[in-house]
């Protein structure tokens, strides 16, 4: 495979593919690719994502290899410093800290500008139930379509059928609001509701909130497009693992990750993780 | 108004409680008792078998804290010095074991406390002295809302700070059982500092939480302990009344109902 096959950008490559692809190299970077060449041909792409990951790339690789070429790679991090999309900017910002780290390179470290003010009125497109599901340890049901022995980032992996991750990572258990229960949906919908007549009904499973957010993806959800507002309605259900409350489909693979291996150690989607701060920050803040 | 449903369950309440009253202990009469907490405004908590369900939920925990507490330090200490990582990761499930088993014992005296994850929430609500109204149907849980709170109006003779002290046991139980499980699943927490915690955790039992629940259980003030619950209870359930109302004061009531709170990106249409 050449350099140009890699950043060849043209109809027939997916826009996830390429926003993975420096994410995917620089944490693991082939001993045939010159994974440096990747990231600074997807640094100037007109695609958000995947301009962003190119640049988080950078710091990746510095982490990872302790090597880049400054005279490459140092104004292209100072320039998107200036994109004009703040998560650009923000990933430039993590890179530079990452490369000052471990190569100790100087940036010229412009104050970044402010983030644009959220908007008064959000029109979601459709709402999803995610639910938390934690074991006797607090450890969290995540499931992903089962690849044994394929290592993410890749884009082997089965979508996420609710459209809010990638398909590698692990997600939680979800499903739409916007179209009839499955089964077991139906059943986990019922469970939780039935938690208020237990004896011993916990405060942690009192979580039940809203958040809204962007949909990432691409693929896998029916019922939004990329960057479509979303409402993620979130529950926490606490279970013995025994309980098997959320059983998985045919090809799907499940773990039970600490909240440690959730939030870092593991791939896990953004929006997931971000359901899992909320619980957080529910359970410890109130 | 008595519906035929509560008359049914309080013709049964002096046979389940007299069954409760002879085993010892007996949590699941009344746990297990089909009881619509609010009838009659709370009567069925005069019972005597209500007592007796909290004294004997105390000395069930207060004998397995004792239990635990009493050999945790030298179990730890023999753990730690063991070179069998499978041996040592067995002594630490142990150990996590029983301090797992503490917390829903813990939670028969005090609401919404059955796993570690909900230890932090109930803190901050005895530090903050304000114990939140039941959230569930159950009417185990609005005795032990009543229970908390008279908890936190323990007199300064038997804890200068109640909420604060109560607050801290929960914390540091919080702590030992966190670095338990750790140490169980082979983390590489520090035995030292666990064995630190863990006499932090006793000193917060014995002269924080022990002396208040025992003061509330057993000390005769005011009223019996079923008498003051019974208000308790009537309190909430008064309140819970007034709040159903349509015209309730929102200041009082909160924004109440089943919808969770909207969080993230503001407003949405």
């Amino acid at each position: 495979m050449t350099e140009k096959d890699q950043t060849d950008d043209n109809a027939y490559t997916p826009l996830e593919y390429l926003a993975v692809l420096p994410i995917d190299f620089s944490m693991n970077p082939p001993e045939d690719v010159n994974v440096e060449s990747v990231c600074i041909a997807l640094s100037v792409h007109p695609d958000v994502f995947v301009r962003r990951n190119a640049i988080l790339g950078f710091g990746h690789l510095a982490r990872v290899t302790r090597k880049l070429d400054e005279a490459l790679v140092k104004p292209i991090i100072e320039a998107a410093l200036h994109d004009k999309e703040p998560s650009v900017r923000g990933n430039a910002d993590a890179a530079m800290d990452d490369i000052e780290h471990f190569l100790g390179w100087k940036f010229k470290r412009a104050q970044l500008p402010d983030m644009p003010p959220a908007p008064r009125y959000i029109r979601t497109e459709t709402a999803y139930r995610v639910y938390v599901v934690m074991d006797e340890e607090s450890n969290i049901l995540v499931e992903r379509h089962d690849l044994p022995g394929v290592i993410a980032p890749s884009d082997k992996f089965a979508p996420d059928p609710r459209g809010l991750s990638y398909g590698y990572e692990w997600r939680l258990p979800g499903f739409s609001l916007m179209r009839p229960l499955s089964k077991k949906a139906a059943t986990l919908e019922a469970l939780w509701k039935e938690r208020r007549r237990k004896v011993w009904i916990n405060e942690s499973n009192e979580f039940d909130e809203s958040a809204i957010a962007q949909s990432l993806t691409l693929k896998g959800a029916p019922d939004h497009a990329f960057r479509d507002w979303l409402e993620i309605k979130c529950r926490a259900y606490l279970c013995d693992r025994d309980e098997n409350v959320w059983s998985p489909e045919k090809g799907i693979a499940q773990r039970w990750l600490t909240a440690e291996e959730f939030m870092e150690g593991f791939p896990v989607g953004a929006h997931d993780r971000y359901v899992l701060a909320l619980f957080r920050n529910f359970m410890t803040g109130r | 108004m008595r519906t035929r449903f509560f008359r049914a369950a309080m013709a049964a309440i002096p046979f389940i409680f007299a069954e409760a009253a002879a085993a010892q202990p007996g949590f699941d009469a009344i746990e297990r008792a089909d009881l619509p907490a609010c009838a009659e405004g709370g009567a069925w908590v005069r019972d005597a078998a209500v007592f007796t369900y909290f004294k004997d939920g105390y000395y069930d925990l207060d004998k397995r804290f004792r239990a635990f507490s009493g050999t945790a330090g030298s179990r730890i200490s023999a753990a730690a010095a063991t070179a069998d990582n499978e041996a040592r990761a067995e002594s630490f499930a142990f150990l996590h074991s029983q301090v797992a088993g503490l917390i829903p014992r813990l939670g028969r005296l005090l609401p919404r406390v059955e796993r570690p994850l909900d230890l932090a929430s109930m803190a901050e609500q005895l530090r903050k002295g304000e114990i939140r109204n039941p959230r569930g149907d159950h009417h185990t849980e609005y005795l032990r809302v009543a229970f908390a709170r008279e908890m936190l109006n323990a007199p300064a003779s038997v804890a200068k700070n109640p909420g604060s002290s109560l607050a801290g046991f929960l914390d540091s139980l919080a702590v030992v059982e966190n670095q338990l499980l750790a140490l169980k699943n082979g983390g590489d927490e520090d035995a030292e500092a666990l064995r630190r915690n863990l006499q932090g955790l006793s000193a917060n039992y014995r002269d924080g939480f022990r002396p208040i629940a025992k003061h509330v259980i057993f000390a005769s003030y005011a009223n019996s302990l079923q008498g003051r619950l019974a208000f308790g209870v009537k309190e909430i359930c008064d309140a819970q009344a007034m709040c159903a109302n349509a015209d309730a004061d929102e200041n009082l009531c909160g924004e109440g109902g089943d919808e969770g709170e909207k969080v993230g990106g503001g407003a949405h249409d």
